[in-house]
């Protein structure tokens, strides 16, 4: 996609040193029948004749003015004709008053009638294109034939010196998308009375600043009388309190009123989005701008392609190449859209870029808004994601069911609209699930958490769902109203952030990079601005951890919930703490908490999605994305989710995820200096992508992540004595063949992955090194590896099975990680050559405890309840979990003696590339020795 | 890695050895600016293309390339400006910190930042849009617009004509336009 957006900036750059009246031709030719391309070329060129105005450089000051030039004359300059004061027709042009690619919207005085119109104009430059004009004749034509209380009406049409206009009611009032630029912007309209610039928001858009009474839309106050009444700025004592929803979904079921009734009259407006809603202050909303539209007997609607519109509101339809029809089904899509936003302040597909926003419409289903917003009533968020559902078919069918379900919502009446049936939940349960063994492995390099904890989260959360699900069912009726009060104001405080919050999101930034000293600032920095002591404790927890003092870390981040019993941040860090000191179930019970909590900052996000990436990081991802949502900007947000993408391209060898990971890297160094930390995130997702490409056979782009990895190990060695820096670097030596330069990386660090180190030695026959290297670290830890490693080796050397078995160190593997102790035990005895003996150990396992699928299908194998295939199948959903269930079978292959099949197994589980897995550093191993010494092992 | 050879992988497509060029000229820009003010200079009107020509000599010297390095080092000390711009404008958008503000001492040469800060940024977002579609005409605009660069001096680095970087300045802007006047950053 980018590769076209490229050509239609080539295309324009050629068109323009052509003469405008043979453009046409030369468009016809150049585009040769695309007629996407070609719009979006004359797209850019209608903005042809902006004048040299648009980015003003002046070179002797440098660009002192130039945004504030950029912003105004973008669209000022457009006014070229006709100017403030001038006569048109009959109208007498008062101000300008919004703009969009298909004409400028004017303030005016009709002065036959004495009244104040707004005119809307087809800019100069687009008067020589035809399909402007044609564009624009066909608008005045469609909205002419509309009549309705919440359709802006069309007056009449004219010409006047070559200037093509059509006047229409003025509406007095900032449209929806003011409301909510204003709402996300400037959260508490009673401190900031500044004007929101109009121009992000589109046309017909009053530049002057939001009125009062509008803003009461922004938080359900009391004073809001209804939506059907006209709205003072003095409260009524006796009038009843409404709330945000009933507003909105009020409002809203005007607008789907209007759009009904378009329909009917056979026009479709295909650009419905809410800077086309203007609220007029009766407390209605008017549907303007039918500049896109297409009255539906016009033949050239039914030849879609036709690339126009703000691609947040569109609808899959209208999106999709050689899509089908686009419908009044598509206008309900764009409201829902409009919906969702009112509800939760962010778009259903939000998107750094077009093309993603594109695809999202195409192939995602949006957040459930009460994600967003826990306050949402259940029904209104069923209403929206019916009125979202990909398919035009399952959305509603007309704006009248919606404007009916909207208005069954407000008086309490059961809705029409259904929730997506169980299986979607179960499906997207799955999904989810389907990578949590491989988050486990190295998630910020801390300590692994048993995914016994996993499943019991996950089953406690859903416990704990349901049980929220009933109490608000319960709730909601009885006490909305109350309720109601505090909720956008909540929505609208979320996305604030203070000033405090920046030197704690700076601290986290410096915690995650390893730079004490930027904690220790940032720390200063807090107590300074007089940062609330919830804040200061969980400042000074992440400094605790530097010394690795986790009591110290412990203590604060208790006081810190002493303080703030709902700390989000608190509890996240007090989950990944604990689960630090090996303390699970302390873990779990605040990682349970942290579920029940509600989000109220940026930082809350951040911490809860960094803390929920060690259980799953697809949900950790999605709460990285509302971080991010609520601020684009946030570079620790942008470093987590870069890490967490990372992470999730690893575990299902995607490149798309392994891209995107580097893309948010890529962001974040750019304002960050390069850490161990921040250059170990971009070797894993260089070598995650190269592994992906390189399973999709696509050589050149792998080597072109190698290269990259390459390079990221040149700066690493940078960084001597640092644990980060020698491991990747080992990890990239590996990956290219270098194994010695991979066993130096390992031997320059004492730590406890001397689990890989061995299996290296042991992998090029440096027998002697590994079994010192075990002995050497086994006397200064009781490690089960290490021991593990120990007899493990010594398969290889021994003669005998007896030597073998009399190495046997299995008192020794007392790791906490019964499933290690399990599958330790269980790979030991078929090294000896005793399946019968490596499955009677098994029988020992108590499988109550055995909680996961997939240790149960591991362990169904291992005590021939299931066969390899069964096995195979049941995993067949994670790259991860394929590749160790075929070194599983593998090794028990082997132990009975079917060397070439163990084989086959070994190297169908290495070409998973999962390379810094343990059984994948056993499976290389083991195979290397079978290699050097065929009859090996011989006792078998 | 000294300054040449930065230079040197950077121009074979070393992303990194961009970012640290841009890294480099970014701490001089900031060392330079502060310097300027320390010393009270009464014609203290700092403006960005003067730092960014200063920045680039004195990567040239301290680099020792021959003498047509310049015009590199320019195209990084123009991206370096535009950080700086940006996150002073970052700084300015939220408001509450003053003193982070102070810090860059650029007032004069940013008042754009100042003014309109959220706009500024949205440029900015457009403009690293353009980065991903069409890199050489999103230097054109990073270059001619965050470092006030002449026109001359841009073909010169980017090594290319001056009617070249004129018609791209143009495509630019048109795009540059449409994606700011459709709203898309803070749509609708």
């Amino acid at each position: 996609m980018a590769d076209r957006d490229k050509r239609v900036l080539d295309l324009v750059d050629e068109v323009l040193s052509i003469a405008p009246a043979l453009r046409a031709d030369w468009l016809d030719t150049a585009c040769d029948g695309d007629s996407r391309l070609r719009a979006e070329v004359e797209a850019l060129l209608d903005f042809e004749g902006t004048g040299e105005d648009l980015l003003p450089v002046d070179e002797s000051s440098a660009h002192a003015r130039l945004a504030t030039l950029l912003i105004t004359n973008s669209s000022q300059s457009q006014v070229s004709e006709p100017r403030v004061g001038t006569q048109l027709g009959d109208y007498l042009i008062e101000k300008q008053i919004g703009v969009g690619g298909m004409g400028v919207v004017y303030q005016a005085r009709q002065l036959s009638l004495n009244r104040t119109v707004a005119v809307k104009v087809l800019p100069a430059s687009m008067r020589n294109m035809p399909k402007a004009l044609a564009r624009f004749r066909r608008e005045v034509e469609a909205a002419a034939r509309l009549q309705h209380d919440n359709i802006v009406a069309v007056h009449s049409a004219g010409e006047d010196a070559g200037t093509a206009y059509y006047s229409m009611d003025f509406i007095d009032g900032p449209s929806l998308g003011q409301i909510l630029s204003n709402l996300r912007h400037d959260p508490v309209p009673e401190l900031d009375t500044r004007a929101t610039p109009g121009r992000s928001t589109g046309e017909s858009e009053p530049s002057e600043e939001i009125p009062a009474w509008a803003k009461h839309l922004l938080r359900p106050i009391s004073t809001y009388e209804s939506a059907r009444q006209p709205v003072t700025n003095s409260p009524t004592p006796s009038s009843p309190p409404a709330n945000y929803f009933d507003v909105v979904a009020t409002l809203l079921a005007g607008v789907a009123d209007g759009l009904e009734y378009a329909h009917r009259k056979n026009v479709v407006h295909r650009d419905i989005k809410p800077a086309n809603l203007l609220l007029s202050e009766d407390g209605r909303l008017h549907i303007s701008d039918f500049g896109l539209a297409r009255t539906a007997t016009d033949p050239s609607m039914t030849q879609t392609g036709e690339f126009v519109g703000t691609p947040y509101y569109m609808a899959p339809e209208q999106v999709a190449p050689g899509a089908s029809r686009v419908d009044g089904r598509t206008d309900v899509y764009a409201l829902g859209a409009t919906l969702y936003e009112m509800l939760t302040l962010a778009k259903p597909h939000p998107g750094d870029s077009r093309d993603q926003v594109l695809s999202a419409i195409l192939h995602e289903t949006p957040l459930p808004p009460r994600r967003l917003n826990h306050r949402v009533p259940r029904d209104l968020e069923t209403i929206c994601l019916k009125a979202l559902e990909t398919g035009s078919s399952q959305r509603y069918q007309s704006a009248g069911e919606f404007a009916a379900d909207l208005r069954r919502f407000v008086e309490h009446l059961p809705i029409a609209a259904r929730r997506s049936g169980v299986p979607t939940h179960v499906m997207k349960w799955c999904r989810r699930h389907r990578s949590m063994s491989a988050s486990l492995l190295f998630a910020f390099s801390l300590i692994v958490l048993a995914t016994v904890l996993a499943y019991r989260a996950h089953d406690l959360d859903r416990k704990i769902d349901q049980a929220q699900q009933q109490r608000d069912d319960v709730t909601a009726r009885a006490s909305q109203i109350e309720k109601d009060l505090l909720e956008a104001q909540e929505a609208v405080d979320f996305a604030q952030q203070t000033e405090q919050q920046r030197v704690f999101q700076e601290a986290l930034v410096a915690a995650m990079q390893g730079d004490q000293d930027a904690v220790k600032d940032a720390l200063q920095e807090a107590e300074r601005l007089q940062a609330p002591d919830e804040r200061l404790h969980i400042l000074r927890a992440q400094l605790a951890m530097f010394s690795a003092s986790f009591q110290d870390s412990l203590d604060e981040l208790h006081a810190a919930l002493k303080l703030v019993p709902n700390s989000v941040a608190a509890c996240s860090l007090l989950a990944e703490t604990y689960a630090r000191v090996d303390q699970p179930s302390l873990s779990l019970k605040y990682h349970r908490k942290v579920k029940t909590l509600e989000p109220t900052s940026v930082e809350d996000l951040i911490l809860k999605g960094r803390m929920e990436s060690y259980l799953d990081a697809e949900i950790a991802e999605q709460t990285l994305d509302s971080a991010i949502r609520l601020d684009r900007q946030n570079i620790a947000a942008r470093l987590i989710r870069g890490a967490i993408r990372a992470q999730r391209a690893y575990d299902t060898c995607d490149a798309g995820h392994a891209e995107r990971a580097l893309e948010d890297l890529q962001l974040a160094s750019n304002l960050l200096d390069e850490t161990p930390y921040l250059l170990s995130q971009f070797m894993n997702a260089h070598l995650t992508a190269a592994a992906a490409y390189d399973a999709g056979g696509d050589v050149e782009d792998r080597d072109n992540q190698l290269k990259h990895a390459g390079r990221i190990a040149a700066k690493l060695a940078a960084f001597e004595n640092d644990y980060e820096s020698h491991r990747w670097r080992a990890f990239y030596f590996e990956r290219v063949g270098e194994l010695d330069k991979a066993i130096e990386q390992w031997q320059a660090i004492d730590d406890k992955t001397i689990g890989y180190l061995i299996m290296l030695l042991y992998r090029v026959a440096r027998f002697d090194d590994a079994l010192a290297a075990c002995d050497e670290y086994g006397a200064s830890s009781n490690s089960g590896t290490a021991e593990f490693c120990h007899s493990f080796v010594t398969a290889a050397i021994a003669d005998s099975p007896e030597e073998l078995i009399a190495d046997f160190r299995l008192d020794a593997l007392t790791s906490r990680d019964r499933d290690a102790v399990l599958r330790s035990t269980h790979i030991l005895w078929c090294l000896a050559g005793m399946p019968d003996r490596a499955n009677a150990e098994i029988e020992t396992i108590d499988t109550t405890d055995q909680v996961t699928t997939r240790n149960a299908s591991r362990l169904g194998f291992w005590k021939r309840e299931l066969t390899a295939e069964e096995y195979l199948n049941s995993v067949s959903h994670s790259r991860y979990e394929q590749a160790r269930a075929h070194f599983v079978i593998g090794i028990q292959r082997l132990s009975e003696g079917q060397r070439s099949v163990a084989r086959q197994h070994f190297e169908t589980s290495i070409a998973y590339r999962f390379d810094y897995s343990f059984f994948h550093a056993m499976s290389n191993a083991l195979l290397s020795q079978m290699s050097r010494d065929p009859q090996w092992p011989r006792w078998i | 890695m000294d300054l040449s050879e930065l230079l040197q992988h950077a121009k074979s497509g070393d992303s990194a050895a961009r970012a640290e060029l841009v890294r480099v000229a970014y701490d001089d820009l900031r060392k330079l600016a502060k310097k300027q003010m320390q010393e009270e200079r009464l014609d203290h009107t700092l403006t960005a293309t003067a730092l960014v020509h200063e920045v680039s000599a004195r990567l040239l010297e301290q680099s020792q390339v021959h003498f047509h390095g310049r015009g590199e080092f320019m195209a990084y000390a123009a991206t370096a400006m535009r950080n700086v711009l940006i996150s002073y404008a970052r700084a300015k958008r939220s408001d509450k910190r003053g003193g982070q503000a102070q810090k860059l001492q650029l007032q004069e040469a940013c008042l754009a930042a100042e003014e309109q800060p959220r706009e500024f940024l949205e440029l900015n977002d457009a403009l690293d849009r353009l980065m991903q579609i069409d890199p050489r005409r999103a230097q054109v605009v990073e270059m001619r617009y965050f470092a006030g660069l002449a026109i001359e001096e841009i073909a010169t680095a980017l090594e290319t004509s001056p009617a070249t970087v004129k018609r791209d300045w143009s495509v630019a802007k048109l795009w540059l336009a449409r994606e700011l006047n459709q709203g898309f950053v803070n749509g609708g």
